[in-house]
């Protein structure tokens, strides 16, 4: 019976992913959405290539995903991704689908499947992936993935033991993945680079204490929240030992030279900031880890940038306008587009247009996680007007006080449409609009008007 | 005066260090005592004014519940002397409760100091704004969790829910407010979002009730209050 409704929901994808790509349309979900409702246990009964690699985290999995894909696919193995589609069971059985021929034999050398977090529970025992990499974990959305403890649990508990783990050495949270059930893993990690800290300057760490004892962590070098390595100076439990290890980074900033098993190799930099490294990090070890020797990896890596979608960059006379995307209600996302911000040279007016879009219309949305970031950063001298938009404009104008901001520096507009009106015309060099993945209209309308605004003073 | 902040390494969630943050603000001559996991609770040895216990995980529920088990009876005594303010937001209510059931069945015993269970459902998450009366101040806020708490005796509500749940989905009764403990479900910076418990509560520790950017605060207090009063909000 099984194998009867396997056929069926596989013939029924594959018609429907045919039909919808006619019309134009990704097919990136609905056909894997009909499979699971003909055939529940469809990601288990449905062949798989023989590599399967499955990225997750709580940042930076949606740009590893799509470099290990395509390097791979540069490589020239078939790959078949969800960089289309969704990272829920839909999305990962409509992968799955076009991994194999109409008579269920996988065609595809490899499946490369981002996979959210919190699903992982209904995707990762089923589709048993040879790889796992796991980029980071930190506190997200309180509503839908609770706390990084929760998340641990979930990916720990349902993580194949046979699955070798890719983690992350300097992220004392997951890194801890796998210990319990013994499953093969490799670690990656960076050596001090400059501007490491022993100290931190963020309000939240979800790892500050030790898991043995509970004696508060002493960290040897400090990037960002808890991404470090450290120690306990009680019992001396210690960050892993890393197997991939950027050792350098060159002064040209174009290249970095990471050694792996005795060797070293240097390969091209796709980006210099802090979290991109990691990213490439764990796209290295894990084609290594595959089995691509460090030519081909540096080969596939060479050709790749890193498609940064949430930063755009206008120039308007002597202002750059930049939208940059700051995922709303998570604020290690939100501190570290902040960071990046006041880090940017020159003095800058920063619009926050974070509130969520969908609350807005039906609800009240919880503001509290703008207490869990960094606003402290926009208290910088250089930061000459903060802009607070949307229906929880008066919650960031106090957030921005008690943060140090200025009075005088504070504007608010309830709508998005006004934040025009108040902008500085003079006296900035930039000016930051940062959005939440549900106000990316609203923000290009407002960057429009922004622009317009700027336009009408430099004539 | 004297604070002290059980446990902030862990019991950090959800924005609930603002509310310790901010009474720093509000009272900057009170000395702040930051207890460690690692540390002899101060209230052990010597009379506190105010304990405040912000929300955690249920790992570290369960540490935590160890942790204090040997000052249960002090604990007793320093709420029934009524001398000391306990506040609790989010989850952390459930450590004062006789019993926590685990989604196993299984139970952690509780400290035992107030009259009700909870009872986990993960991985059900329940979120809810809620809105109601605390003796005649409307309260604001919101709830995460996967668990709720049920009384086994009567117990003295802190707010009678106008809008969104309670300390179970039964009951429009939300927190505790024993003598001077005052526990909600609410997290987040409930003292910042609700300038009114803020007075009242500094009222109660004997300080002026100044507060920090007293006008912004109020007028994000009221424009809350508003968008919360529309008919048919979607409280998730």
């Amino acid at each position: 019976m099984s194998v009867v409704r396997l056929w069926v929901a596989l013939a029924l994808a594959k018609a429907t992913y045919r039909g919808l790509r006619l019309l134009g349309r990704n097919a990136s979900n609905l056909p894997g959405w009909l499979a699971l409702h003909v055939c529940p246990d469809f990601l288990e009964l449905i062949a798989k290539p023989e590599l399967v690699v499955c990225v997750t985290g709580t940042n930076g999995k949606t740009t590893v995903t799509n470099m290990i894909a395509d390097v791979l696919v540069g490589q020239g193995y078939s790959v078949s991704t969800n960089r289309l589609g969704s990272n829920i069971a839909p999305g990962i059985a409509s992968s799955l689908t076009n991994a194999v021929s109409w008579s269920g034999k996988p065609n595809k050398d490899a499946c490369v499947l981002e996979v959210d977090e919190r699903a992982s529970r209904l995707i990762l025992p089923y589709v048993r992936p040879t790889y796992l990499v796991v980029t980071n974990l930190f506190r997200d959305s309180l509503k839908r993935n609770a706390h990084p403890d929760y998340i641990f649990d979930v990916l720990d508990t349902y993580t194949p033991d046979d699955t070798r783990l890719v983690l992350n050495g300097d992220d004392l949270c997951s890194s801890r993945l796998g210990e319990r059930a013994g499953n093969p893993r490799v670690f990656f990690g960076i050596e001090s680079m400059a501007g490491d800290r022993t100290d931190s300057i963020n309000l939240v760490s979800d790892y500050s204490t030790c898991p043995r004892c509970h004696t508060g962590l002493a960290y040897d070098h400090l990037r960002y929240h808890h991404i470090g390595r450290a120690h306990c100076p009680a019992c001396g439990f210690a960050s892993q030992d890393c197997d991939y290890v950027v050792e350098r980074v060159e002064s040209d900033a174009t290249s970095f030279t990471v050694a792996h098993d005795g060797a070293t190799h240097t390969y091209p930099l796709v980006s210099t900031v802090t979290f991109n490294i990691y990213n490439q990090l764990a796209v290295i070890a894990t084609l290594t880890e595959i089995g691509l020797d460090p030519a081909r990896v540096e080969a596939g890596l060479s050709i790749l940038a890193v498609v940064d979608s949430r930063l755009g960059r206008t120039q308007v006379g002597d202002v750059t306008v930049v939208q940059a995307m700051s995922k709303g209600q998570s604020c290690v996302s939100t501190s570290r587009t902040l960071d990046f911000v006041t880090h940017e040279p020159g003095r800058k007016v920063v619009v926050l247009a974070m509130d969520d879009w969908y609350d807005r219309k039906t609800s009240v949305e919880y503001i509290g996680w703008i207490y869990d970031a960094d606003f402290e950063f926009l208290a910088d001298p250089d930061v000459v007007q903060v802009i607070a938009c949307g229906p929880r404009c008066y919650d960031y104008e106090v957030r921005l006080l008690l943060a140090g901001v200025p009075h005088e520096r504070i504007q608010c507009c309830e709508s998005e449409a006004d934040a025009h009106t108040r902008i500085l015309t003079a006296g900035m060099d930039s000016v930051y609009i940062l959005y939440d993945t549900s106000t990316y209209d609203v923000a290009m309308s407002m960057k429009a008007r922004i622009l317009s605004t700027l336009e009408g003073a430099a004539r | 005066m004297k604070i002290e902040v059980l446990y902030p390494e862990v019991c950090c969630l959800y924005g609930d260090k603002a509310n310790w943050l901010y009474l720093q603000r509000c009272l900057p001559d009170a000395e702040v005592i930051r207890t460690a996991l690692t540390d002899t609770p101060r209230f052990a040895a010597e009379d506190v004014d105010l304990i405040y216990i912000g929300s955690m995980s249920e790992a570290s529920q369960e540490l935590l519940i160890d942790l204090l088990w040997p000052y249960r009876d002090r604990l007793r005594e320093i709420m029934d002397a009524g001398r000391t303010t306990i506040l609790l937001t989010g989850n952390a209510l459930e450590l004062f409760g006789t019993f926590i059931r685990r989604e196993d069945g299984t139970r952690k015993e509780g400290l035992g100091l107030l009259p009700l269970h909870a009872v986990r459902q993960a991985p059900t998450r329940f979120n809810s704004l809620i809105m109601g009366d605390a003796d005649g101040t409307t309260v604001v806020g919101y709830t995460s969790r996967f668990s709720h708490a049920y009384p086994d005796a009567d117990l003295p509500g802190l707010v009678t829910v106008q809008m969104g749940v309670g300390l179970n989905p039964d009951t429009r009764i939300e927190g505790i407010h024993s003598g001077r403990l005052y526990a909600t479900y609410i997290l987040g910076p409930l003292l910042i979002a609700n300038p009114d418990v803020t007075k009242r509560l500094l009222a109660e520790l004997g300080a002026p009730d100044d507060l920090p950017f007293e006008a912004e605060t109020y007028r994000a207090y009221e424009k809350k209050l508003a968008e919360m009063r529309r008919p048919g909000l979607a409280l998730d």
